[in-house]
């Protein structure tokens, strides 16, 4: 039975390419709108590994790639700088809390499009405007979720660190953030995910590269296929930054790896 | 008035040998618009050495009582001197074992032991510790075992550990084996007196169990609840190493009891 388990998450996906294959050998549906898989393929190959020039979109990936890392690495890096403190203080001392969470849940209802005009009118368009609306949308989950554990923090483990003597500063490093660990850990991975949506929201203004650009401007020119693929790209490149944000926090934190 | 004329005659210092001292404690916590009094004129005292109970019903203010001499709590009047010096807040001269499971989930059984001593002493000569005090409540083979993993007598074993190794002179143990099954607990007992033959420190622990206060303790403060205050002071004249089966144990147990029952006619 273990080998079936492994097998288990690839079932979906391989259900929805072959509906997708079938589909297309059928001609059920008109390639203007769902072009066949060989066609889309093509196009990632192109856009994936063609020499610059060759076709369309070829050869563009890695400054693409380097563009969007950039501004999803900026804004979310601003977001846990920002949220993670200001989350661990709320938790922690109720004057904070009462000065801040008012107006953050206030800004929380806030959907994230509704900053979109500000921000272009404010940094224009391009890498500053995009760094803003992940920074401030990766903010919330970070700063909740990090409020969160350290208010659920026993007591109990503050008064075990006070009876074997330590002191306040070393108490957030030795039983705050081990202690919050778990919230921490979801709070960041929750920010990134939604970094990577709000790139493409940010992306979609008109930038001339980024994957999120890649993809308005393939609906512009009417290639489906590089939209196809440049979503494909973003969800392999959403799960691997998820894979390789846990892995960090384990090697960097006990207490992350050894959370239950 | 008695008790009174006491205080006067002595000192704010220690009196000589006194580990522990608690002078007219009082506590009162306000719930909503009426004032609970907890604790009511306490004063007491524990000497070097000593292995004192508190034992009382629950509600009787005892565990709020030792988180005051933790230093957790402050009293709303009156005095905590430990060694002679006040206590205000908490220190690891005052080792506490809380009765649930206050180890650090993310630490193992060594490194919940080496929590206190870190930065303090150079690593060679932690780890030499560590792996001492493991031995000391037998858990040398479980060192790096996660809370979770340990069952929880084994816990409360490292619990007791950890801040042995940082020498306190007075050990504050509020119910600590309270949640642990029968046959762990007089395991925990007895280990806890054979640490106390070794290592010679003076404990205040807090129980509801008669038994347990029989067993363990050379004095037994008996106390009584609405408000929580002292009724009783008993010296257990049971030679040691006790034994639960013997006739003598068991007129200890029925005398404690009837103490205490006599509260629960007031």
């Amino acid at each position: 039975m273990p080998r079936f388990d492994r097998l288990l998450p690839w079932v979906l996906p391989f259900m929805l390419m072959l509906a997708w294959v079938l589909a297309d050998a059928a001609q059920l549906v008109p390639a203007y709108l769902l072009p066949g898989p060989a066609k889309v393929l093509e196009a990632g190959g192109h856009y994936l590994f063609g020499k610059a020039g060759s076709a369309p979109y070829a050869g563009r990936f890695c400054s693409d790639l380097q563009a969007s890392l950039l501004r999803v690495g900026c804004g979310f890096g601003l977001a846990v700088l920002l949220g993670l403190p200001m989350g661990l203080m709320t938790g922690r001392l109720p004057l904070f809390q009462k000065l801040t969470s008012g107006l953050i849940n206030a800004l929380r209802a806030v959907p994230g499009i509704c900053w979109l005009p500000l921000g272009m009118v404010w940094f224009g368009i391009g890498l500053h405007t995009t760094v803003f609306l992940v920074g401030l949308a990766a903010f919330f989950p970070i700063y909740l979720n990090s409020a969160g554990g350290a208010r659920q923090i026993d007591p109990i483990l503050y008064q075990s660190g006070a009876m074997m003597g330590v002191g306040r500063f070393r108490g957030v490093f030795a039983i705050l953030l081990p202690a919050a660990m778990p919230s921490i850990v979801t709070g960041l991975r929750l920010g990134l995910g939604i970094a990577w949506a709000y790139l493409v929201l940010g992306e979609l203004t008109g930038v001339p590269d980024g994957l999120g650009a890649i993809i308005m401007d393939a609906r512009m020119l009417g290639r489906i296929d590089m939209i196809i693929v440049g979503i494909v790209i973003i969800a392999a490149m959403g799960r691997l930054s998820d894979v390789l944000l846990k892995a960090g926090m384990k090697l960097c934190f006990k207490s992350a790896r050894r959370l239950p | 008035m008695t008790r009174r004329l006491r205080l006067v005659v002595t000192p704010s210092g220690a009196s000589a040998g006194a580990a522990l001292q608690a002078v007219d404690l009082n506590c009162v916590f306000k719930t909503g618009g009426a004032d609970v009094k907890v604790l009511h004129d306490l004063t007491f005292e524990v000497k070097e050495g000593e292995l004192v109970c508190l034992l009382g019903p629950s509600g009787c203010g005892k565990s709020t009582l030792l988180k005051i001499i933790a230093g957790f709590l402050a009293p709303s009047s009156g005095r905590v001197l430990v060694q002679g010096r006040a206590v205000v807040k908490p220190g690891a001269d005052r080792g506490v074992v809380f009765q649930e499971d206050a180890l650090f989930p993310w630490l193992t059984a060594a490194e919940n032991i080496a929590f206190g001593l870190k930065g303090r002493l150079p690593g060679k000569a932690l780890a030499a510790e560590v792996t001492r005090y493991l031995e000391l409540v037998g858990l040398s083979p479980f060192r790096d075992y996660l809370p979770r993993q340990l069952s929880g007598g084994m816990k409360q074993r490292v619990a007791m550990a950890r801040v042995l190794i940082l020498k306190p002179q007075l050990l504050l143990m509020d119910e600590p084996f309270g949640a642990l099954d029968a046959q762990t607990r007089e395991e925990m007992q007895t280990l806890l007196l054979s640490l106390w033959a070794e290592l010679g420190h003076t404990i205040l622990f807090v129980t509801h169990d008669i038994n347990e206060a029989v067993f363990l303790a050379d004095r037994v403060l008996v106390m009584e609840k609405g408000p929580g205050r002292i009724r009783r002071e008993m010296r257990v004249a049971l030679p040691r190493p006790r034994r639960k089966e013997g006739e003598a144990f068991h007129r200890w147990y029925r005398q404690i009891r009837s103490e205490l029952r006599s509260e629960d006619r007031l």
